[in-house]
């Protein structure tokens, strides 16, 4: 357990600036759901949502995929893998700190958020009733399109040392935010996220675990 | 305990359709410091990175500890050390942030050990890697392999671009450490020098082959360069086998052979030389002759 900490630590400090990004921008976004809510009323509240929403979105989108991009390119390029499988440490450890790095700054960007979102609709009655677990599914619905943007990077960034292929799964990520406005927040966007999340950290793990370091 | 630590069986690795090992077999037993020579490109590295499973075989396979390289556990990957070539160190971390991720994922870290070999570097704590000169990069990489106290220790040319008074200091201190304390040595060079003074066993690549693995004594005992005069002009073929490189000049000729023996003493009394004396020869010399492309088969044949 002390390597996974000490190897998730390590994660955390190299891309410590997605962190920092991850927590200001929850910080934000906190603010402005707060202020839309208890401020605001009638049609500055929707204004102002969608002026917030579709920029927030786009940079959390960009953001993740370029974090789980950072992560994987940034070994190849820095032999950081090499070198760590000369110590005690195995590439499903190296692996699995990884993803608890991109699942943490995922965390860190939603928690803050969704805390505020819970203490707002205790404060403030609906203008439309709500069903119970509302929250929940909410939740559940942006972490896994967070991470299913986190794995395309994941996926995208372990590649022979050359960006074009990187910079192409932009508009792929830029799409799977879509999906929440299609089908909703239902458990079948759980399921068709779930699996796209599966296969691209299936993909990424054959292509790490079998690539030269 | 391993009886050999390390195991290579028939292993072949392609790179972009190009043969860089072709069925390699080698086992090195407990205790052997094994000098692993070779001209560049000849292998050694993609040798050493399959090894320690950096890079996945195409055919066959290699053990180290007991342990297929591309499952080693964390706890046989405790018990090896390794000196890349280059020494791949992360680049952009300062050396102490370095030194502590090390420790924190070691298994036994020997840090009384560590911190002596520390003070004798005096590597700057504060300083990142890539602002190291090669030299203290060396010393880095030595003192972090060391300092986790591992039973196989594995230097892929270590000596790589250091000045003659760095690597100096470097094999010495290597020396030292190797002497002090009863471990296996894989150590990979082209600086023959370096490998005659601590390998007691060394392996030749050439071509993609280990064409030699044998004792280091063995070896020079085994190759032997003859100089023979004729009475007139020396002849194309002596009809002995196991020839790796023959010279004519006049009356002259330059042989070297492998295996000698009393057979091809007798082979070569029919042609009746006026004279047959025999030349020292060095492990770079011994090297040459072996590394020279159409003498890798000769040598892998004899089994030298």
């Amino acid at each position: 357990m002390r390597t996974f900490w000490t190897l998730l630590k390590r994660e955390v400090i190299d891309h410590i600036a997605y962190f920092v990004g991850a927590l200001v921008l929850s910080g934000l976004l906190t603010a402005l759901l707060v202020s839309i809510s208890l401020g605001l009323e009638g049609g500055d509240r929707e204004l102002v949502a969608i002026g917030g929403l579709i920029p927030a979105t786009i940079v959390v989108v960009a953001g993740l995929c370029a974090l789980g991009v950072a992560q994987m390119y940034t070994d190849r390029t820095r032999n950081v893998s090499a070198f760590l499988t000369a110590l005690p440490v195995t590439r499903p450890q190296i692996f699995a700190a990884r993803i608890a790095a991109g699942v943490l700054a995922i965390l860190i960007l939603l928690l803050p958020l969704m805390i505020a979102g819970s203490i707002v609709l205790g404060l403030q009655r609906a203008e439309v009733p709500l069903y119970r677990g509302v929250l929940a599914d909410l939740f559940r619905s942006v972490f896994l399109t967070c991470l299913a943007c986190y794995s395309v990077g994941i996926y995208a960034g372990w590649n022979r040392g050359s960006l074009a292929p990187t910079l192409g799964v932009l508009p792929i990520v830029m799409l799977v935010p879509l999906l929440l406005g299609i089908k909703g927040f239902g458990a079948e966007v759980a399921v068709i996220l779930g699996i796209f999340i599966l296969a691209c950290l299936i993909g990424a793990w054959c292509r790490f675990s079998s690539s030269s370091l | 305990m391993d009886e050999h630590p390390i195991v290579v069986e028939n292993l072949v690795k392609y790179y972009e359709g190009r043969c860089v090992l072709d069925g390699i077999g080698l086992k090195v037993p407990r205790g052997c410091i094994y000098g692993l020579l070779g001209r560049n490109g000849c292998g050694k590295t993609t040798l050493i990175r399959a090894l320690l499973g950096l890079e996945p075989p195409t055919r066959g396979r290699t053990l180290l500890l007991g342990q297929d390289s591309r499952n080693l556990t964390a706890g046989t990957r405790a018990r090896i050390g390794y000196v890349a070539e280059g020494h791949n160190l992360i680049q952009n971390y300062r050396v102490r942030r370095l030194i502590g991720l090390c420790k924190d994922l070691s298994l036994r870290w020997n840090a009384e050990f560590f911190d002596h070999l520390m003070e004798t570097f005096r590597l700057p704590m504060d300083r990142k890697v890539k602002e190291l000169s090669a030299g203290m990069r060396a010393q880095l990489n030595l003192a972090l392999a060391m300092a986790a106290d591992p039973e196989l220790l594995i230097l892929d040319d270590p000596t790589l671009g250091l000045d003659t008074v760095a690597r100096r200091q470097f094999l010495e201190l290597a020396i030292d450490l190797i002497q002090k304390q009863d471990r296996t040595i894989l150590f990979s060079s082209h600086i023959l020098g370096d490998v005659e003074r601590i390998a007691d066993r060394v392996g030749i690549m050439a071509g993609g082959k280990l064409a030699v693995d044998c004792e280091l004594e063995e070896l020079k005992r085994r190759v032997r360069k003859l100089r023979i005069l004729f009475p007139s002009e020396a002849p194309e073929n002596l009809y002995i086998t196991e020839i790796i490189n023959q010279r004519n000049t006049g009356r002259e000729m330059v042989l070297t052979v492998a295996n000698w023996n009393e057979q091809k003493q007798a082979i070569l009394e029919t042609f009746g030389p006026d004279s047959c004396s025999e030349l020292v020869m060095t492990l770079e010399d011994i090297f040459i002759e072996c590394t020279r492309p159409s003498n890798a088969a000769v040598l892998e044949g004899s089994e030298v």
